[in-house]
C-alpha cells in the first residue's frame, strides 16, 4: 500500500495524465477530413 | 512564510497567464495584425460616426470601438493592443476564478485559475474571435466577488470595485446585460444600496441603449438568426451534452476536434461530477448567500444558452428577436453560458479541494498524484485547445494599398462601399479564414458594407436599412448606377474575391489599384453619408460621458482605501 501510495501513484497519474493529452493532440491534428477544405474556399460566417 | 506566501502567489497567478500565453502564442511571436472571424484589429481606428455607434449598423461593438479608437486613434497601435489586451483578459479570468475560491488549498486553486482560462466556452469563443464577450467572462468572478460585498458592507468602496468590472464587462451590449444581471443578482440586498447599484448598471448600458433608440438600424432582428445561433452538439449526446460539458458554440468550424468525439461527453461527466461533488463545499466556503446567488446565476446561464434547443425554447426566443427591441442580444444565447462556466470553475475547486484533503491524510505524495491530474486537467478536457485559436489570433500584414486609399479617400465626408457585396470575407493575404470586413473600422469616412450573415445555407437579415437597400440595388441594377442612385461616391473592390472578376464596373472611373484592391469613383454622385443631427450627436456623447465618469468615480473609489480584510486567506495543502 504504502509503495503503491509513495510511488506508483504519482507515476501512473503523471503517466495517465500525460498519455491522455498526447493522444488527443496527435489524434485532433493528424486525422483525414472528410473532404479536402482546399477545394472550396468558405465566405460564410459560420457554419 | 512571507516567502512561502508570495511563492504561492506566483504559481497561483502565473498558472493562468503562462496558460493564456499558450493559447495566443502566435500574436505575441509573430507581427502584424490579428484578422480573423470577429477579431479585427488595424494599426489604427479613427474616431468616427461609426465609432461612436452613430453609423446605420446596430451598435454591437458600443462602447468597445470607441474605447479601442481612444486608444489607438493617435496612441498605440492596435497590434499592440491586441497583444496586451487579449492574453490579459484571458489571465484575468483565471486570476478572478482562484480568489473567487480564495478559502480553498493551492491544488484546488490552481484547479480552478487553470481551467478558467482553457475550457471550451473560451477556446470557441476566441477561436471564433469574440475576445470583446471574453472580456465580459473575465469580469464575471471579479464582478460576483465585488458585488456581494457591496451587498455585505453597504459600503462606497465596494460598489466602486463592482462599478470598475461591470464597466470592463460592458464594453459590449451583450457583456454588459450579463454583467448587470451577475451585479444585481449578487449585489442587491437593502433596498437602498440596491438602488444604488441599480443606477450604476443601468448608467454603464447608456451608451448602447440610447444609439439603439436613436439609431437607424431597426430595434429588432431576423428570426432566422434564432435556429442558426442557436447551441449546436459537439459529438454523441446532442446540445445539451455539450453546454453541461462548457462548449456547445452555434459555429462547427470553431469546435476543436477533440470536441467532436466522445471526449465531448468525459468533457460533461467530470462538469456534473464536479457540481455534485463540490457542492457541499462552495456552500461552506461561500456561505449560503453568495453560493445560493451564483448558482441562480449559473443556472440562468445554462438556461438560456440551452433555450432554443429545449422544447418550445426556439419559438420562444424567435418571438421575442423578432418583436422586443433588442431581443436580437438573446439569438445567439450559448454565449449566456459564461456564468454557468464560473460556477463549474469554482465547483470543480471545490471537488478538488475534497479529494486533495482526502489524500493529505494518507501522505503529501498522494496530494502530489492529485495535483499532477487536477492541474492540468483543463488541458486533457481540450487537449487541442489551440488548434483553432492558433489560427484565428494569428497576425496577418495588411497589404499597403489600405493605406494608398486612405491618403484618396479619408476626411472627405463621403461614403465608400466595398465590393463584391458580403460582410465576411477571406482575404488572399490572410490565413483562409473569413473575418469582418477591415475597412470598416480603417476609413476616417463612411464605411457602408453589407450586414447580411451566411451561416450554412441561411442568410440572416441585418439591421441596417440603409446597407439592405444597397444590397438589394446592386443584385437589380449595374454597379455605377445603384452607388449613384444610393450616392455612393466610392467603391473600394477586393480584387482577391471569387466574386470580384463577375463585378460589371462600367460607368465608374479607376482611382487607385494594385493586385490586391481597386479604389472607383462614381462620377455625378456628390451626395454625402446621412447626416447625424446634433440632438442625436449630444445624446451620444452624453450617454458615453455619463457611463464614462461613473466608471472612473467607482475605479478611484475602489482604490480610494486599500481593504483592511485579508485578501486572500488561502490554506496550503
Amino acid at each position: 500500500m504504502l509503495l503503491f501510495v509513495k510511488l506508483l501513484a504519482p507515476v501512473l497519474a503523471g503517466g495517465l495524465a500525460g498519455a491522455v493529452t498526447m493522444y488527443g493532440v496527435v489524434s485532433s491534428q493528424t486525422s483525414t477530413p472528410d473532404n479536402n477544405p482546399a477545394n472550396q474556399q468558405i465566405l460564410t460566417y459560420g457554419d | 512564510m512571507r516567502g512561502e506566501g508570495r511563492w504561492r502567489g506566483l504559481l497561483l497567478d502565473g498558472w493562468p497567464l503562462l496558460l493564456a500565453v499558450l493559447l495566443t502564442l502566435p500574436l505575441l511571436t509573430r507581427t502584424g495584425h490579428p484578422l480573423a472571424r470577429d477579431l479585427v484589429f488595424v494599426p489604427h481606428q479613427p474616431w468616427t460616426d461609426a465609432t461612436l455607434g452613430l453609423g446605420g449598423s446596430a451598435p454591437r461593438a458600443v462602447p468597445l470601438d470607441a474605447a479601442v479608437s481612444l486608444l489607438t486613434a493617435h496612441l498605440l497601435d492596435g497590434g499592440m493592443v491586441a497583444r496586451v489586451s487579449i492574453p490579459l483578459i484571458l489571465a484575468v479570468a483565471g486570476w478572478g476564478a482562484h480568489r473567487l475560491v480564495c478559502d480553498l488549498g493551492l491544488v484546488a486553486r490552481l484547479a480552478s485559475g487553470g481551467l478558467a482560462v482553457w475550457n471550451p466556452y473560451v477556446v470557441e469563443r476566441l477561436a471564433l474571435g469574440q475576445w470583446a464577450l471574453l472580456t465580459a467572462y473575465a469580469a464575471l468572478p471579479w464582478l460576483v466577488v465585488a458585488a456581494h460585498r457591496y451587498r455585505e458592507s453597504g459600503a462606497i468602496r465596494d460598489l466602486g470595485a463592482t462599478t470598475g468590472w461591470l464597466a470592463l464587462a460592458s464594453l459590449t451590449p451583450t457583456g454588459g446585460v450579463m454583467g448587470g444581471v451577475a451585479a444585481a443578482i449578487a449585489g442587491f440586498g437593502r433596498a437602498s444600496s440596491g438602488v444604488r447599484l441599480l443606477l450604476v448598471v443601468l448608467a454603464l448600458q447608456l451608451p448602447w441603449l440610447v444609439l439603439s433608440f436613436l439609431g437607424s438600424a431597426s430595434l429588432t432582428s431576423d428570426p432566422d438568426g434564432v435556429p442558426a445561433f442557436a447551441a449546436d452538439a459537439e459529438g454523441p449526446g446532442g446540445p445539451l451534452t455539450a453546454l453541461f460539458g462548457l462548449g456547445g458554440v452555434w459555429d462547427s468550424r470553431s469546435v476543436p476536434g477533440s470536441r467532436e468525439g466522445w471526449w465531448t461527453v468525459a468533457g460533461a461527466v467530470v462538469a456534473v461530477l464536479a457540481l455534485v461533488a463540490g457542492w457541499r463545499g462552495l456552500r461552506r466556503v461561500w456561505g449560503r448567500p453568495l453560493f445560493t446567488r451564483v448558482v441562480v446565476l449559473g443556472g440562468l446561464g445554462l438556461a438560456l444558452a440551452a433555450l432554443p434547443v429545449l422544447p418550445g425554447g426556439e419559438a420562444l426566443l424567435t418571438s421575442i428577436v423578432e418583436r422586443v427591441p433588442g431581443g436580437g442580444l438573446a439569438r445567439d444565447s450559448q454565449k449566456f453560458l459564461a456564468p454557468y462556466v464560473v460556477l463549474v470553475v469554482a465547483a470543480l475547486a471545490a471537488t478538488v479541494d475534497r479529494v486533495a484533503q482526502r489524500a493529505a491524510t494518507v501522505g503529501p505524495e498522494l496530494v502530489a498524484a492529485v495535483a499532477l491530474v487536477a492541474v492540468p486537467l483543463p488541458l486533457l478536457l481540450v487537449p487541442d485547445g489551440t488548434s483553432l485559436v492558433w489560427k484565428t489570433v494569428d497576425p496577418v500584414h495588411y497589404p499597403s494599398g489600405f493605406d494608398a486609399v486612405a491618403e484618396v479617400i479619408d476626411g472627405n465626408d463621403r461614403t465608400v462601399v466595398t465590393l463584391p457585396w458580403r460582410s465576411y470575407r477571406a482575404f488572399s493575404w490572410g490565413h483562409g479564414l473569413v473575418s469582418s470586413d477591415p475597412a470598416v473600422r480603417w476609413f476616417d469616412t463612411d464605411v457602408l458594407v453589407s450586414d447580411e450573415l451566411a451561416v450554412g445555407s441561411r442568410t440572416i437579415s441585418g439591421e441596417s436599412p440603409r446597407a439592405a437597400a444597397l444590397g438589394a440595388d446592386l443584385v437589380r441594377l449595374p454597379v455605377a448606377a445603384a452607388l449613384r442612385a444610393h450616392g455612393v461616391r466610392w467603391a473600394l473592390v477586393y480584387r482577391d474575391d471569387p466574386d470580384a472578376g463577375s463585378l460589371d464596373l462600367d460607368g465608374l472611373r479607376v482611382v487607385y489599384e494594385d493586385d490586391d484592391m481597386m479604389l472607383l469613383e462614381t462620377p455625378g454622385a456628390t451626395a454625402g453619408p446621412p447626416s447625424v443631427s446634433a440632438a442625436r450627436r449630444g445624446a451620444a456623447l452624453a450617454s458615453y460621458g455619463v457611463a464614462g465618469v461613473v466608471a472612473l468615480a467607482g475605479i478611484l473609489a475602489a482604490n480610494w482605501r486599500r481593504r483592511n480584510a485579508p485578501r486572500d486567506r488561502a490554506t496550503l495543502l
